[in-house]
């Protein structure tokens, strides 16, 4: 394995072919030099004696072609011979075959170079860089800058991100097209529109109850009654850009028989209720959600027509949900927002003055810089135009608000200066490196205080700011979508498993199963624990829905909890947890090189070279599939010569976790290859495999199952820590890491070391190196 | 590209000052397609495109005999009534690989990882801006990729797409000027200001930037457009047909409804000239399209690796939703005619076993278009045109073949790309263009 984690290799000097078949290109690159023999001789084997330049009938020459990644179409030439080789098209049936593994070798190395060059030429930097926010980022700004409460997630509101690499801000991955424009035009005139209303919009409460049928009258109180499956609607059609306060108070019964009632609003609720029927709890919540509904969870058996939950000893049939009120309050504002919105039109629109200075300040606080009076002027403008068109003085504010939020220095973080080169980013740009990185949006008023007063690189008022940010409740947006991000979760479910062969799962334990993940990470975060828990722990974070699914013992309450692990368990670490196992498969069926791929590329920071097109397929619908199991079917692919090379890198890392299935549970036993995804037969016994979990990485490492893989991973921790810092890097400076961050990159990881690479230790010792204020 | 430094651009509040003879003013380049729309004589030419997610049964979508003599398969079967007005493509490719939805359209990565512009696009651009709307992408995946390989979003809600193209914004026309007008300063304030940003940016960041100002100047231009259009009163729809149309299908419809229901809006919309390029991306790739009104309740991507009945029977049935279409194209006429003999559709997947993930002999059914050119009739078998004496390995169950598998891994004819198919319809549509991709000519057997 250790020989595919070497991810990096310098390239200094571009050199031809030519060349580099004369040996003095990879003479002075000893890292490459077990890969050099391979590539050299192949190139003078099998390609030049047509691609030379003599052959007058021939102009693809690859003489001349130089081994410059970092130069776009260069590599696009590099990929045409990297195509016609893999498809094995090239060298022609005439001339002496290759071997599948020299073939491959050279297909390797040719892949690896074009990744590293794709990293180089994303981040070729001029003096300025523009980074755009992601909607999420978006949505988290103007939230904190107007208290407009934008759900990015809404279908139509904006166009969803493309990734790389599971990262959502990517500066390089984040372009626009008219129809994107189009989108953030017409929501900076939706926020606009609730920042500066026409009128005033005070919020307003109101009581949404339930229906009639649902009344009862109990001990002197006028309630309603629910049982399991009734539901009804909170409110509909919220606009976008609007939030909802909504309470509700409830009492919660167990049936005779034990049961818990489970009352869901998704998605912000879903939690048992069990209060004594005079003690009503009241649960409270900010939904931003277009449409609301409320249920108690399950089917009832009771006649509906005429459900009687109560038997005649009084005692209950079912759970219950008893409830008193639900109150929702609209327009929702906290008081900073409520504030924010009012210091953001000035009070007198006659007064020129006065209006510049407000939208001034909006200006900078919107931009997140200083900005002059040039610039304040065109939106000036704007009031000015709007005016004469005959608007009222808000309504022409309105327009300004709109397009200081569409304009570029809105959507882009802007790093660096068109008037001076500099190589390392101001103070103005660090508080928002900062806080895009920790808060996933614009800096507070503090920070830009310390950006202002130039004090914020100094080291101590550096420490000050951070720590003040990492005590902030803000800091849960980093715990939840850095670690979304980092392992891909936005994987789990995009294959919705087939309903009838995994009945257990749906929706919510979908969010549950995520959720564990990120308060995993949020747990490892706050008590600063190494790094190692993430790869072998003994403890989760689960909900009771969760502890069924696992089969652990009920965390108390309903919320999630730390519980313990015992061996017999068989979870721990991320790795076995039901969102990462589950992310890899195709909604029917576990997929072991999938989940050896996201090992590879997620947690030691590998490129895996993607199959050649048109490969000859895993045979799955042979006759004897009945016979054999998955794992048996890919041993036999492995030992075809041409995939093995890269198999045996990938697939044990894999094989490890074959006693889970697709949707991550624990199984004994394996099915035949046939059988895997279908519903168990009913009839008919189907025969059982036993599971082969055994596996031996490239470097010759043993293992049988997924702890004895997770215990060798451990050893591993000072790559994965350097992957680790990598992938930490990417979402915090919004780039692919290039070879000229690597050795800072290591430093990072190093100076961790010592103090067993503690999770938020990591992170503050990135957020103090060089590398966050280089540009 | 270049940032557009056009100090003689058009100033739109001008334009405006004039709103209602907007008509009498000088010829404005940008305005120029609007106007000519009004003098147009020549019948609309149209494009659909409609896609099958996750590829198909390839075994039995076959066509075995090539040639004008040949027998429907049996997932084709539904558009035997349509013999006369189709033809059935067998042998394409692209060397994308799988689950690449957006080759359908761009032919497939050019070069190093991207991709290019889709033909649909292309096609848009040679139209010019005689229609309110330039085109319709809908469904799970967007198939139209811009000039600068940007993917547009989609649109899969019926009712949207019914207001958007035939409801009169609430408000009247002085209001929905007046908003334009505002949609315009904030416009022309957000261009200056990134104008003022001065051309001294590294290669990178210009790109960045220039997808900004790009994106923003076309945004203006649409603004100015819909100004235009707003003279122009949207098409009558009878009230009955707009209770038919605008709303969302049910859940018990199942497939059948919405793909009934977004047919129907397309024709209409063919019909009326709202727009005439649409992109149809059926269902979203490797998930769902199931269709419980037949028994279907796992998701294409599910069935395809399975490979069996249940597949065939979801290609048969989008086939003939496919064929329940064309005869609505034959029923619906413009002012001079059906609509199908103006409409090339092209139906397909982008893949061909979606088990293998495998992309040779790809399934291609193109129907209509006779009054643009297109001949009908045959089996168009590019297997056999690169191999004459190719046959394929076939029993009559159609049952696995290790050589049928073959040939929908490597193509049989490497001069048969798909790129070619789509040069061809876009020359047909009245692009000039002798290229698209990694074409290598057009396709001359239905020209």
């Amino acid at each position: 394995m250790r020989k595919v984690l070497i991810v990096r290799k310098r390239m200094k000097h571009f050199l031809t072919v030519a060349a580099l078949l004369l040996g003095a290109f990879f003479a002075s690159h000893r890292a490459h030099a077990g890969d050099a023999k391979g590539v050299e001789s192949f190139f003078k084997t099998h390609c030049m004696r047509c691609h030379d330049g003599k052959d007058k009938g021939n102009d693809f020459r690859l003489d001349t072609l130089k081994a410059n990644f970092a130069d776009e179409q260069l590599a696009e030439r590099w990929s045409e011979v990297l195509l016609r080789i893999n498809s094995g098209e090239m060298p022609p049936k005439k001339e002496p075959r290759p071997t599948a593994t020299e073939a491959a070798a050279v297909v390797e190395w040719i892949a690896t170079e074009i990744k590293k060059g794709e990293t180089a030429r994303a981040a070729a930097r001029g003096p300025v860089t523009l980074y755009r926010l992601s909607r999420q980022e978006y949505a988290n700004t103007v939230l904190d800058l107007l208290g407009v409460h934008l759900n990015p997630d809404q279908p139509g509101v904006f166009v969803e991100d493309p990734r790389w690499h599971g990262f959502e801000n990517t500066g390089f991955m984040l372009r626009l097209s008219p129809a994107h424009v189009e989108k953030f035009v017409a929501a900076a005139e939706t926020v606009a529109g609730f920042a500066v209303p026409e009128k005033p919009n005070p919020p307003a409460k109101t009581r949404a109850g339930g229906s009639k049928q649902l009344k009862i009258e109990r001990n002197g109180k006028s309630r309603y009654l629910v049982y399991p499956g009734q539901g009804q609607s909170i409110y509909r059609d919220l606009p976008s850009g609007t939030a909802v306060k909504v309470r509700i108070q409830l009492s919660g019964l167990k049936s005779a028989d034990g049961k818990a009632p489970r009352l869901v609003i998704e998605p912000y609720i879903n939690r048992e209720v069990v209060t004594p029927e005079d003690q009503p709890i009241t649960l409270e919540f900010v939904s931003i959600a277009e449409k609301l509904t409320w249920r108690q969870l399950g089917e009832t058996k009771l006649d509906k027509k005429n459900p009687k939950p109560f038997a005649e000893d009084g005692s209950l049939r079912e759970p219950i949900l008893l409830i008193d009120w639900i109150e929702v309050e609209t327009p929702y504002l906290t008081e900073e927002q409520a504030d924010r919105q009012a210091e953001l039109v000035p009070k007198d629109g006659d007064n020129l003055d006065d209006v510049r200075k407000s939208l001034h300040r909006f200006i900078e606080r919107a931009w997140r810089r200083p900005v002059d009076t040039a610039e304040t002027d065109r939106f000036m403008k704007v009031i000015a135009s709007e005016r004469k068109a005959g608007e009222s003085f808000r309504s022409a504010y309105r327009s300004a608000v709109s397009a200081v939020l569409a304009s570029k220095d809105f959507l882009y973080l802007r790093e660096g200066s068109i008037k001076e080169r500099r190589d390392r980013i101001d103070d103005w740009e660090l508080a928002s490196r900062l806080s895009y990185m920790l808060w996933g949006s614009m800096p507070d008023d503090a920070l830009f205080e310390a950006a202002r007063s130039g004090e914020l690189r100094k080291p101590e008022s550096l420490r000050k700011q951070v720590a003040r940010m990492i005590a902030d409740p803000k800091i849960a947006r980093f715990t939840e979508a850095f670690p979304h991000q980092w392992l891909e979760l936005h994987k789990v479910g995009m294959f919705p498993p087939d309903r009838k062969t995994y009945p257990e799962y749906d929706l919510s334990l979908e969010r549950s199963m995520i959720q564990e993940t990120s308060e995993f990470f949020a747990e490892v975060f706050n008590n600063n624990l190494a790094l190692r828990e993430f790869i072998l722990s003994d403890w989760t974070v689960i909900d009771p829905r969760l502890a069924a699914y696992y089969g652990l013992p009920k965390p108390n309450g309903s919320d999630f909890a730390k519980v313990k692990l015992r061996p017999e368990d068989h979870r721990g670490g991320l790795l076995r947890q039901a969102a990462i196992l589950s992310l890899t498969s195709d909604g029917t069926r576990h997929r072991p090189i999938h989940r050896g791929v996201w090992i590879a590329e997620v947690l030691y920071g590998v490129t895996i070279p993607p199959p050649p097109p048109n490969v000859e397929p895993l045979n799955l619908l042979r006759p004897d599939a009945k016979k054999s199991t998955l794992r048996m079917e890919l041993d036999a692919h492995a030992t075809n010569a041409s995939c093995a090379a890269c198999h045996r890198k990938i697939d044990p890392l894999g094989f490890a976790f074959e006693h889970y299935d697709a949707i991550g549970r624990w199984r004994d036993t394996d099915r035949s290859s046939a059988a895997l995804g279908e519903p168990i037969s009913k009839k008919g016994k189907e025969p059982a495999f036993p599971i082969n979990a055994q596996g031996e990485l490239a470097d010759g490492r043993k293992f049988d199952g997924a702890e004895a893989l997770q215990k060798l991973m451990v050893q591993d921790i000072d790559r994965l820590a350097e992957a680790f810092v990598e992938k930490l890097a990417t979402y915090a400076l919004r780039r692919p890491m290039t070879v000229d961050d690597t050795a800072e990159l290591k430093r990072i990881a190093v100076a961790c070391r010592e103090s067993d690479y503690r999770l938020k230790t990591l992170i503050e010792t990135f957020v103090y190196s060089n590398l966050m204020q280089k540009r | 590209m270049n940032i557009i430094h056009n100090t003689a651009r058009i100033n739109r509040r001008h334009l405006l000052k004039g709103a209602g003879v907007a008509m009498a003013l000088p010829l404005l380049d940008c305005m120029v397609p609007v106007l000519r729309a009004k003098e147009e004589v020549v019948r609309p030419r149209r494009s659909i495109f409609i896609s099958l997610p996750d590829g198909v049964h390839v075994r039995a979508w076959q066509i075995l005999e090539a040639g004008p003599k040949y027998s429907l398969s049996p997932s084709l079967a539904p558009l035997e009534k349509h013999r006369a007005r189709i033809t059935p493509i067998s042998g394409l490719f692209h060397t994308s690989g799988g689950h690449s939805p957006q080759s359908f359209l761009t032919g497939g990565r050019s070069g190093q990882g991207r991709f290019g512009i889709s033909i649909d696009q292309v096609m848009v651009n040679a139209i010019d801006g005689q229609t309110r709307f330039p085109s319709l992408e809908i469904g799970g995946d967007s198939h139209a990729f811009n000039a600068d390989g940007i993917q547009l979003p989609t649109d899969n809600s019926p009712s949207r797409i019914f207001e958007r193209f035939f409801t009169e914004p609430a408000g009247g026309i002085a209001r929905q000027r007046r908003s334009l007008e505002r949609r315009g300063s904030v416009l022309d304030a957000v261009l200056d200001d990134a104008r003022s940003f001065g051309t001294q940016l590294g290669q990178q960041d210009r790109g960045r930037l220039d997808d900004y100002l790009n994106s923003v100047r076309e945004v203006e231009i649409r603004v100015e457009r819909s100004n235009q259009w707003l003279d122009k009163p949207r098409p009558k729809v009878a009230p009955d047909v707009a209770t038919r149309l605008n709303r969302n299908p049910s859940a018990a419809g199942g497939l059948a409804e919405y793909m009934r229901l977004m047919y129907d809006i397309i024709v209409l919309a063919f019909q009326t000239d709202v727009t005439r390029v649409v992109s149809f991306s059926t269902g979203q790739e490797n998930n769902g399209s199931v269709s419980p009104e037949i028994g279907i309740t796992v998701g294409r991507h599910g069935l395809s690796h399975k490979q069996n009945e249940e597949l065939v029977r979801s290609d048969t049935y989008n086939v003939e939703l496919f064929s329940g279409f064309l005869d609505r194209l034959v029923e619906v006429r413009d002012a001079s005619g059906p609509l199908i003999d103006t409409t090339m559709a092209l139906f397909g997947s982008h893949m061909s076993n979606g088990s293998s993930h495998v992309t040779a002999n790809l399934p291609f059914v193109l129907a209509g278009g006779t009054e643009l050119g297109l001949r009908h009739g045959s089996h168009i078998d590019f297997n056999k045109i690169g191999k004459p004496e190719f046959s394929y390995a076939l029993d009559k169950e159609r049952s696995r073949s290790e050589k049928f598998d073959g040939i929908c891994r490597v193509p049989v004819n490497s001069r048969a790309p798909h790129s070619n198919l789509l040069l061809t319809m876009a020359q047909k549509m009245g692009a000039q263009i002798d290229r698209f991709n990694n074409s290598t000519g057009t396709i001359a057997e239905v020209v």
